[in-house]
């Protein structure tokens, strides 16, 4: 969700990134939301207590996106790989991008506008 | 270091819905001018460094150079902390890092500093340049960021947003 304060200062630009957040959304991202949650903003990770591999996998990716995406490794893409094809590999980082962004861009807003 | 999937080819890189609308996203950002082209320019620069991006590195924006944008101003952007920079730009700088170094440890002294130097409207538009100048985050992750040009390259931004990419500079 774009912040109302984005919105109403620069409606239109914002009214594209809400689209474009609408088209990311992905059942599979709730948890790797929480752990760009507790990455980003030191909240509870999520429990990891017999999540497949896939997911783990994701979960990685996701932490690592968020602190420097210069330090993501040939093995954690991977461990991707291993389990989605490139156009699946694609759409899940361009939405863990738009998650990201999504989060920070919130709670920046909140504290300076 | 190598691509880890196919590189895009085209101007909304694969050409998914999200990807279009992610397209027309940047394209709308980079036309909303209430910034100086210069503090643009400083903010990108920060994201291109920060996120690794090699070929954003490379790049200087076509109106910010004809603003007045040099490389010793450009250098200055790593330790912004401790240069010369004015209190505008390095307001704008500790802006970009709050967005993507700090989110969770924003200082509560940031707004106030903003808003002296920026109206509301300057400050959700800086917001949005950083959320702009992040997406090669995806791209750099699995390395499939353009290559950079050797040495600096002008880039100029077209009326609909679109950025046109000229000729090799010259640092003097």
């Amino acid at each position: 969700m774009v912040p109302a304060s984005i919105s109403r200062l620069q409606p239109e630009a914002a009214g594209l990134l809400a689209r474009a957040q609408e088209l990311a959304r992905m059942e599979r991202l709730a948890l790797c939301r929480r752990a760009l949650e507790a990455t980003l903003f030191g909240a509870e990770p999520p429990t990891t207590d017999g999540l497949d591999a896939l997911t783990l996998a994701q979960l990685e990716f996701a932490e690592q996106f968020a602190v420097s995406v210069g330090g993501v490794s040939d093995a954690q893409v991977e461990a991707l790989r291993a389990w989605l094809t490139d156009d699946e590999l694609w759409a899940f980082v361009a939405a863990i991008y738009e998650l990201d962004m999504e989060l920070r861009l919130a709670r920046v807003a909140e504290a300076v506008l | 270091m190598s691509a880890r999937i196919s590189p895009p080819t085209g101007s909304a890189r694969y050409g998914t819905p999200l990807d279009r609308a992610m397209r027309d996203f940047e394209r709308a950002v980079v036309r909303i001018d209430g910034v100086d082209p210069i503090t643009t320019e400083l903010v990108r620069l920060r994201c291109a460094r920060v996120h690794d991006c090699r070929r954003c590195s490379s790049m200087r924006d076509d109106a910010a150079l004809r603003s007045g944008f040099d490389e010793g101003l450009g250098a200055k952007i790593d330790d912004y902390e401790r240069s010369d920079l004015s209190p505008r730009h390095k307001a704008a700088l500790r802006l970009a890092d709050a967005m993507i170094l700090t989110p969770g440890a924003i200082e509560e002294s940031l707004r106030d500093e903003l808003r002296e130097h920026f109206s509301e409207a300057q400050v959700a538009e800086l917001c949005l340049d950083v959320v702009k100048w992040s997406v090669q985050k995806a791209l750099v992750a699995l390395r499939i960021e353009p290559p950079p040009n050797e040495g600096l390259t002008r880039m100029a931004a077209n009326p609909d947003g679109s950025f046109t990419f000229g000729e090799p500079l010259v640092v003097r």
